[in-house]
């Protein structure tokens, strides 16, 4: 069997796995949506009941609106079908289409978590080296406190104090996120400082200390030495016969960072700035029980977490030419 | 701040804690009756704490550039027929004012019904405003409309509209036109307090000849016409709301703020009552709600001056009212949160002795939960209904646990008078049957520390009883779920499926703190699905021992007022003795503007019924 046939195979059988697993994960979280209260319609019958209405009746007029009239395996059906085919109808929250809900918000997780995911490879990549290839120098335990600090702290508390200080104290900044400000300002950069930089800090410190574990590894190898040897500058060895070879290991973090960021992370932080992005959308989405807008927002994260696995596997025989998948086809 | 209740109200209780109505939701809140408007220059305004603008300095009221509030939700939907959530009202009520609103004095105020006359106590004549329009090609508002409403979205034996308020029309028999602007209501009871009840009262429709399109597609068998008509981008952007309300739809950016912008063709400009304040409102060029998600964001861009307008949370309204640039105002409302006391059969037995239920009333100092915990920003309650409604006796009513009533060694000596003997005290433990200490469940809402404190503080009060208290903190949803709903034989969850003996809920639990409940001070009537055997929301399982049925019934259908207080006076005198729930307090409503902002009512539980003609003596976001 041929390198090439064997690698089709492989991804063949990888793209396969991901819509098994995608669709897992969409069942799962349709069974549990199915099993929760839903607070609104709790709140209406608890209220219908308290005025001498029919609590009954008034649940069964809100699962109408929500689509919900017919039985539990007609809705999974239905919900499965429109996931697959992209139609994924309209937001019983915002009475809107799925897609377009998704189109507005992801604009603004863009413009915070781009940036803080760029700084956070750069710098936390920077730092990291610099710090392996100058360990227990006190640079280095300055970079690890940094990096300890970063991944102790809180993200909503964080962001709370550089409201109250550089916000309301100091004034520097905005306290919230101001979309009516023109998207080309200094005003509009300025209220994504603070955004950018909760979601940089624990980013940045996570980098940093993968960094640094794997560039140790080659920080003392023989072709290290052998580059030192032959006259490179401290920076041509770092980045050639350091960097790339520990490059490998750390691109399988980026994925997860980057899906965690815009899920997890962003979350806390649109929600604290007030920014009206994917995270937050999503997190709406599930509190309101909005199926159809909870399916969408998870079926994307997950098929993009195993798709971008799928795409750095095979990154991974263009970066380090010894890996490669013959024979691991399943 | 508690808020006025859980995240999601429905439309009855939302217009029920603001006699403003859905048109004064927008801003601010709440009811009863009080004092005087203020003049022309709002220097009559009465707040309780704050620095009003220079009394002495004249401003004229021009019209600045930008109202700017924050809440803390999107709304759910924008059809006046799907409303029941407060974020959503709060936008409808921009461009819809609705038919009336109740006043300081919680009497009736003109908005679109010019006026209405009582022929006799189940006939009700109302009259709209000849100036109202609808907008696009939908003409004037007429009677037709509200007839036309009643018979095809009310009265018809399917709820194909979907619209939640139905329950409220129960007692209508008839809608008919009497000319082209007065219709009348026809009573199947005689209603003295009718103009006063949910049904008229802050009602939003949409134009017949929107509807009527949809409703044939309904009769033609189309089961989805409810939904495309609730839905149709011309609903959801009020088109149709012509001169109707203050505001003019201009976007709404999801999650993020929903933006009005002044309609200059308001029909209540400069018209009676109170045409001087009316006279070119609203006095602002934009409205602009902001959703913004956590309170310490909102309180800070508050702070900073981002914000015309915010609510204020209780327990924090003190550093705010420190603040000169900042007017706070403290406005009571019905909501009564309260203790309830499980008299099911999977709650503590001895709670179906009333005499137990005042000796744990009387061992909880509501003084100290409402000065310490709720920071002075709600008042204790003895009944289920404020000292301001007018049908609250005094003399009926007997209070646990305030001051003097306020007596923990006497609790524990009723206590031991009234458990049995299998109960006894050890030294200061209370003991049970096994011989070990008696535990009580108590569950409570999350979402607010003055819950959590206030949970904390029961559960040391009664442990100064002898009593172990086990606290559960769940989501609003949850703990109705849980600890309130019942399954009854058709296997439909409701309140009050039964005999409490038979019927319980899924989980065991003793004490409910923090839930907050309309007392309705201006129907009061309405709180009998509570507090008989066999309300609809009788889930506690209280079983008095007078005939409240009887009561509340002749209550509801005597003829004049005093009869009637005299009757719902004896109902809340029995609730008072009786403690079915600890009636802890009444939350107050704290609501923080910029300094600027003058308002033009003095301060009430009908707080905001005249809000679009609160103005301000300079730009606040210029």
């Amino acid at each position: 069997m041929s390198t090439k046939s064997g690698m089709t195979r492989y991804v063949g059988w990888r793209l396969l796995w991901a819509v098994v697993a995608t669709w897992f994960v969409l069942t799962v979280t349709f069974g549990i949506l199915s099993a929760s209260p839903n607070p609104e319609t709790s709140q209406a019958a608890w209220e219908a009941a308290q005025s001498g209405g029919d609590p009954t009746e008034t649940r069964a007029i809100l699962e109408q609106r929500r689509g919900e009239g017919s039985s539990l395996s007609e809705q999974y059906v239905d919900y499965m079908v429109s996931m697959a085919t992209f139609d994924w109808g309209e937001s019983f929250t915002y009475n809107e289409p799925v897609t377009a809900v998704i189109a507005d918000a992801w604009v603004y997780s863009a413009m915070t978590v781009i940036p803080a995911t760029v700084l956070a490879v750069v710098l936390g990549f920077a730092i990291g080296l610099y710090s392996a290839t100058h360990q227990y120098t006190k640079t280095d335990y300055a970079a690890t406190f940094v990096a300890f600090f970063g991944i102790s702290i809180p993200n909503f508390w964080f962001a709370i104090v550089l409201i109250l200080v550089f916000g309301e104290l100091l004034g520097l900044t905005p306290i919230s996120y101001d979309s009516e400000v023109p998207f080309w300002s200094l005003a509009h950069l300025s209220s994504l400082i603070l955004p950018i930089t909760v979601l940089a800090t624990a980013a940045i410190a996570s980098e940093m200390r993968y960094a640094r574990a794997e560039a140790l590894e080659y920080v003392g190898a023989a072709w290290v030495k052998t580059a030192r040897s032959k006259g490179l500058s401290e920076l041509q060895v770092t980045v050639r016969h350091v960097f790339r070879p520990a490059m490998v290991p750390l691109i399988t973090i980026l994925i997860a960072d980057f899906v965690g960021i815009i899920f997890a992370t962003a979350y806390v932080v649109e929600v604290i700035f007030g920014i009206p992005g994917l995270g937050y959308v999503s997190y709406q989405a599930l509190v309101r029980m909005d199926t159809p807008l909870v399916l969408a927002t998870t079926l994307i994260p997950v098929f993009l977490t195993i798709v971008a696995n799928l795409c750095q596997d095979v990154a991974y025989t263009m970066l380090d030419p010894r890996i490669d998948y013959e024979g691991r086809s399943r | 701040m508690p808020s006025a209740g859980p995240s999601f109200l429905s439309r009855r209780a939302v217009l029920a804690a603001t006699s403003g109505g859905i048109a004064a939701i927008a801003g601010c809140t709440t009811d009863d009756g009080s004092g005087a408007n203020g003049n022309e220059n709002g220097n009559g305004t009465e707040t309780e704490t704050g620095t009003d603008p220079d009394p002495t300095e004249q401003h004229d009221r021009e019209i600045q550039t930008e109202w700017i509030q924050a809440v803390p939700m999107e709304a759910s939907n924008l059809s006046p027929y799907w409303v029941n959530d407060y974020a959503s009202s709060l936008r409808i009520g921009l461009h819809l004012d609705g038919a009336y609103t109740l006043d300081e004095n919680g009497d009736f105020y003109s908005l679109w019904v010019d006026d209405y006359e009582n022929r006799g106590n189940d006939t009700y004549a109302f009259t709209l405003r000849d100036s109202l329009e609808w907008g696009g090609d939908y003409g004037a508002m007429t009677a037709d409309d509200w007839v036309w409403f009643y018979h095809n979205v009310i009265d018809t034996d399917e709820n194909w509209v979907g619209y939640l308020g139905r329950d409220d029309w129960r007692n209508v028999e008839s809608v008919d036109a009497e000319d082209r602007h007065t219709f009348v209501v026809e009573l199947e009871q005689s209603d003295p307090l009718f103009v006063k009840r949910p049904t008229m009262w802050g009602t939003s429709i949409l134009p017949r000849a929107l509807t009527e399109p949809y409703y044939q597609d309904w009769q033609d068998g189309d089961d989805g016409a409810g939904e495309a008509l609730n839905t149709a981008d011309e609903v959801l952007e009020f088109r149709y709301a012509g001169n109707l309300g203050p505001y003019e739809f201009e976007r709404r950016d999801l999650e993020d703020r929903y933006v009005g912008t002044r309609n200059d063709d308001y029909y209540r400009q400069g018209t009676e009552p109170d045409a001087d304040d009316w006279a070119d409102a609203p006095y602002f060029d934009r409205y602009v709600i902001r959703v913004l998600p956590t309170q310490s964001t909102r309180l800070s861009e508050f702070r900073s001056g981002g914000l015309t307008y915010t609510e204020l949370p209780a327990d924090q309204a003190q550093s705010f009212e420190d603040d000169d640039d900042i007017t706070v105002v403290s406005t009571p409302t019905p909501f009564n949160r309260i203790t309830v006391y499980n008299q099911r059969a999977n709650g503590w037995e001895p709670l179906r002795n009333r005499r137990v239920r005042q000796a744990l009333s009387m061992a909880i100092d509501k003084r100290t939960v409402v000065d310490h915990i709720f920071d002075g920003n709600a008042e204790t309650a003895h009944t289920f209904q404020p000292t301001y409604s007018e049908f609250y006796d005094d003399s009926h009513v007997t209070p646990f646990g305030d001051g003097e009533s306020y007596d923990p060694e006497q609790a524990r000596s009723l206590l031991a008078e009234e458990l049995s003997g299998e109960y006894g005290y050890d030294g200061d433990t209370l003991l049970g049957p096994e011989g070990t200490q008696v535990q009580l469940d108590l569950v409570y809402q999350t979402g607010e520390t003055v819950y959590e404190d206030t949970g904390r503080y029961i559960a040391d009060a009664l442990d100064e009883l002898g009593i172990a208290v086990d606290q559960r903190a769940t989501p609003a949803d949850v703990l109705f779920e849980r600890y309130a709903e019942q399954e009854d034989d058709s296997g439909n969850a409701v309140f009050n499926a039964g005999d409490r003996d038979e019927y319980t809920s899924s989980d065991d639990w003793d004490l409910m703190w923090s839930i907050s409940l309309n007392t309705f001070p201006y129907s009061p009537g309405s709180n009998a699905p509570v507090f008989t055997q066999g309300g609809s929301f009788n889930f506690f399982g209280y079983v008095p021992e007078d005939d409240l049925e009887g009561l509340f019934s002749d209550a509801m259908s005597a003829d004049d007022l005093e009869t009637q207080q005299d009757r719902f006076a004896e109902i809340f005198g029995i609730l008072s003795r009786d403690q079915p729930f600890n009636f802890m307090l009444f939350d107050n409503r704290v609501h923080g503007y910029q300094r600027e902002v003058v308002h033009t009512e003095s301060v009430s539980p009908s707080w905001g019924y005249k809000n679009q003609t609160f103005w301000a003596t300079e730009g606040l976001h210029d």
